[in-house]
Parts: structure tokens; C-alpha cells; sequence
């Protein structure tokens, strides 16, 4: 357990800029999408060095396409690197997709087929960019929604061996592992165990938490959007204490980046993960 | 309808194909017994994401074309200049010219001079805001010659339209009846908000010359060639008292452009 297990965080929005400033809230870390803040200045970095005196910050990176076959953007490389520079996270997370091609940025992330090839790739960028950033990153599983025939590796062991290959951890999207199960017609507390087994001990840095919509499919059956607009269903706490029961506390973070609730709202889910974080030896 | 592709193994080439065809598609490469329409959760998420990129950019327009037109226009715009970078908040600059060109949006005449407003609202709000030159400082340069250096949140629209008070026309109900004369705005930042100012033709005319690199003296004989009844002096007063004027590059040989800043 580090001096950081306990810490419980929301996602930033610039609607919740007055109840945060400047007011003692229950909440320990803000986290924002690294590209939000890529601007060469103004208001949005203000906010930030206001808010960062009282908050720590975590930096979530939705644009670097660590699993594209496009050679990484080092003008992007840069600009997070600089806005790591500028504003001090004590975390730095990406994701396990691609979201640009043949230059273009196509703002999904998008999934790939797990296989000793795209593993080599994917490595080779979190690499690049530990290298880039001087220090090591987080790498969260993605919400998924189809597979690939081409697949030869179970995602807990590709970003088991993703880990030990470049020293990165992993940011467990707790609702992703929901979504994707769901999708892919497995257990859902199945795929977690198998996560939280393969995983080497002290590799996940962050659990992120949040809503998904459900969509009824043709065939009757049911499927989830990772939507981020919806409050964190009871199946995903339920997978959170499971979580925790496994691994012990880690940094959590309530996710909420669409139809953003008033502030109580939110600090009533972040007072719930705190409650369970607390007793798994947060004392 | 849908379409087949033959099977020929998972590309992310064929995967962002397949996210831009205009109908339900599948790329090849999918697992065995994939249901047809969780490809289509990419296709639109890819879609509808960058046109409501476009929709939080540009609200004031979308109110004016209504929301149907607006995504259709987006999406069409999507599909002919995909972003380049990451960094959504630099997408849709080069909208106010698409929109120009855009032949369904020919009876809004107005609506690529908004759609520029909003452009400059959107760069002032994410501006540096650098730190000026006192006033006595600056009255220490022989400013006829000189360049200056303005905040980089600066910036102009100069149009045959009533572009700010359409835009305050979609801020507030009690908003003054549109006066359909040609106006020219200023967009800027103090502290924490943005704010826009309508200005004359010739300070209009001086502020571009400034933004365009032109010595203050050329900018004066801008101004002054554009309409009667320019003031200089107040002109000058009021960049200062905006705190606009970051500082005076003296000088006759200054080559270039002082300030990246467009005429926008």
C-alpha cells in the first residue's frame, strides 16, 4: 500500500470549477483529459493552477493511440509532456486502443486484436512515451464491444505481459471490465479475477468507476454503452469491493463526462468509494 | 442495406474505412458470430463524436441553423477535413470558410461571419494572457515606428453583418432588437471571462492593421484612409486600458510580423 492507495478522486469539469475552488470538498484528486488542456493557455490552465494548490491531479490521455499502427505522434508526445511539466500529476494514464490512423484522428478508441504482433507494438509505444515522459504510466482496459478472429491472447495476460515488458501499470476501468464481459457474453466477476490473476502483485495504480448505458439488442439480449453518463451501477460497486477484497485499496476515480451531474451527485458516489476503499485496510 | 466486405483479416485500414461509410457496414476481420451492429457502436460513436465536437464549438450557429441542418453540415464537413491532431479544441477553425462554400447554408449570408466570432471566442478562451509593458514604458518608444506586440487573445471580425448582436440575440431574452448594420467585434479576454466589443470601421481598421504587423503610424494611416473621425489617441487608450498592448518592438528594420495573431 503507498501513501496514495486511499485516495479518492472525480473527474474535472469546468461546471464544477466554483464548488471545488477554493473550498475544502471531500475529494482528494481531480483528474482531466490531457488533450482538454493543450491549449497554449488562458482560462482552462488557470483553473488548473487554482485548483492544483489544493487537489492533486491525475492526467488522462485520450489521444496517443498506443495500439495504432501509425508511428507515434511525436508532436503530441510533446505536448504531453509539457503539460505534465506544467502541471505535476501524480498520475499519467493512456488507454489500450488505437484512435488515430494514416494520420488522421478519428476521436473513438478503438479496439485491436491481442496477439504477440500488436503486443510488440503496443510495447514499443509505452516505451516511447515512459521514455518521452520520464517516468511510467498507467494503461487502462478498454470498453469493448467486439472481438477479433485474429485474437490469441486473453486482455488480463496481454496487459499482464504489457506490464512486465515495460514497467507500466494498469488503470482498471472497473466498468469497462462490466461492459466488455457483458458484451462478450462472460462473467463479468469472471473476467476480474482473471484480470486481478494475471496482473503482476502492485500493478494497478487506479480503478476508474462510472455509468453505462444498457441498449436491448435484436436478438433480445442485452449490451452496454460506456457511456460516462449515468450514475456507477450496483454491479460495478459490487465489482469494486470485489476489487478491493483482491488487491486492496488503490487510488479511485468516479468518471462521469457526459450529462455531468450537479456536484452532490457526484460527491455522493466519490463518499461511497471512499466508505468501501476504507475497509480494505484504509483504516 | 447492408454491405459485405469480402474477409480478408482485421486492418486498421479497413476498420477506419468501414467508420466512415455512409451505411451499416463490416470490417473484415471480426470474430466469428460478432452481431452486425456492434461495429456500428464505432461507426457512429466516430461520427456523431466529432460533429458534436463541432456542436460545442459552435452553438450560436447551430441555433440558428437549427440542430438537424447543423449535423448534417458537420458531417459533412467531417468527411472533408478529419482532424489531424488529438487536440479537438484546434478542430473546426477552417469552418467558417467550409460554411462559405457550403451552398444549403447560402440563404443564412451571415452564418460564416458567426461561425468566425465563435472561432475567436473559442482562441481567446484558450489564449496565453502575457504580461504587458507599463504605459510610461511603452510612451518611451517612438510608437509611430514601432510594432506592437498585442495579447494573443486579440482577435477581429470585421463583418458586412451584425455578427454581435445576432450572437447577444441567442445569450439572453432581453437582448436589443438586431440593428441590421455591418459590425466589427473584438474579442479579447479579462481575467477569467471572454468578452466582445463591438468597434468603429476606422478603430476596426486600425486593429487590423495592428494585428496584421503594420507599424502604429501605417495602422494610424489605415484607420485614418478607412472612415472620417478617427481618433487616434483613443484608439491607442483604448488597447491600454484593455491591457492589449504586451509590449512595442521599436524600430524601422523590424522585419515581419510581430504578432501571430490573424485578422479573424
Amino acid at each position: 500500500m503507498s501513501p496514495t492507495s486511499c485516495l479518492i478522486g472525480v473527474g474535472f469539469k469546468p461546471t464544477h470549477f466554483a464548488p471545488l475552488a477554493g473550498k475544502c470538498q471531500p475529494i482528494d484528486f481531480l483528474e482531466i483529459h490531457a488533450e482538454n488542456y493543450m491549449g497554449p493557455g488562458g482560462v482552462p490552465h488557470s483553473q488548473l493552477d487554482e485548483l492544483a494548490a489544493q487537489y492533486a491531479l491525475s492526467v488522462h490521455g485520450v489521444g496517443l493511440s498506443l495500439g495504432g499502427e501509425d508511428v507515434p505522434d511525436r508532436a503530441h508526445l510533446a505536448r504531453l509532456r509539457a503539460l505534465c511539466a506544467r502541471h505535476a500529476p501524480f498520475l499519467v494514464s493512456e488507454h489500450l486502443a488505437w484512435s488515430s490512423h494514416g494520420g488522421m484522428f478519428l476521436n473513438d478508441l478503438l479496439p485491436l486484436p491481442y496477439t504477440p504482433a500488436t503486443l510488440a507494438r503496443v510495447a514499443n509505444n509505452v516505451d516511447e512515451l515512459q521514455a518521452s515522459l520520464g517516468r511510467g504510466i498507467l494503461v487502462e482496459n478498454p470498453a469493448r464491444y467486439l472481438a477479433f478472429a485474429e485474437s490469441t491472447i486473453p486482455e488480463p495476460a496481454f496487459l499482464a505481459e504489457l506490464c512486465r515488458r515495460t514497467g507500466c501499470g494498469v488503470l482498471l476501468d472497473i466498468t469497462n471490465v462490466l461492459v466488455s464481459a457483458t458484451n462478450l457474453r462472460e462473467p463479468a466477476s469472471r473476467l476480474l479475477d482473471d484480470m486481478l490473476a494475471a496482473l503482476p502483485p502492485g500493478t494497478v495504480g487506479e480503478i476508474h468507476l462510472s455509468g453505462p448505458e444498457s441498449v436491448i439488442e435484436p436478438d433480445g439480449a442485452t449490451m452496454l454503452l460506456d457511456t460516462h453518463g449515468a450514475p456507477t451501477p450496483e454491479a460495478a460497486w459490487l465489482l469494486y469491493r470485489r476489487a478491493l477484497a483482491g488487491i486492496g485499496p488503490v487510488p479511485t476515480l468516479l468518471e462521469w463526462d457526459n450529462d455531468v451531474p450537479d456536484w452532490e451527485v457526484l460527491l455522493a458516489e466519490a463518499a461511497r468509494a471512499r466508505q468501501l476503499s476504507a475497509t480494505v485496510r484504509c483504516g | 442495406m447492408r454491405l459485405t466486405v469480402p474477409d480478408e483479416g482485421f486492418t486498421q485500414a479497413g476498420f477506419a474505412a468501414a467508420l466512415f461509410k455512409a451505411q451499416p457496414v463490416v470490417p473484415p476481420g471480426l470474430a466469428a458470430g460478432t452481431p452486425a451492429h456492434r461495429f456500428e457502436v464505432y461507426r457512429r460513436n466516430v461520427q456523431a463524436g466529432l460533429a458534436r465536437a463541432l456542436e460545442a464549438r459552435f452553438p450560436v450557429v447551430q441555433a440558428l441553423v437549427g440542430a438537424e441542418f447543423f449535423t448534417a453540415m458537420a458531417r459533412e464537413f467531417v468527411t472533408r477535413q478529419l482532424p489531424t491532431s488529438p487536440v479537438l479544441l484546434e478542430y473546426g477553425r477552417a469552418m467558417p470558410d467550409f460554411i462559405r462554400g457550403f451552398a444549403p447554408a447560402a440563404g443564412v449570408p451571415y452564418l460564416a461571419d458567426v461561425a468566425a466570432f465563435e472561432v475567436a471566442r473559442g482562441e481567446a478562451w484558450h489564449a496565453q494572457s502575457l504580461p504587458v509593458t507599463a504605459p510610461a514604458e511603452l510612451q518611451r518608444t517612438c510608437l509611430t515606428d514601432a510594432r506592437l506586440l498585442l495579447q494573443p487573445a486579440l482577435g477581429l471580425v470585421r463583418s458586412p453583418f451584425p455578427v454581435l448582436a445576432i450572437w447577444a440575440h441567442h445569450q439572453r431574452a432581453d437582448a436589443p432588437p438586431i440593428d441590421w448594420q455591418p459590425q466589427s467585434v473584438a474579442v479579447h479576454r479579462q481575467g477569467g471571462e471572454v468578452v466582445q466589443e463591438a468597434v468603429a470601421p476606422p478603430e476596426a481598421a486600425f486593429l487590423a492593421a495592428l494585428l496584421a504587423g503594420e507599424t502604429v503610424g501605417g495602422a494610424f494611416h489605415s484607420a485614418r484612409h478607412a472612415a472620417a473621425g478617427f481618433d487616434a489617441t483613443a484608439a491607442f487608450a483604448w488597447l491600454l486600458a484593455r491591457d492589449l498592448v504586451v509590449a512595442a518592438v521599436p524600430g524601422i528594420h523590424q522585419q515581419g510580423k510581430q504578432n501571430d495573431a490573424t485578422d479573424r
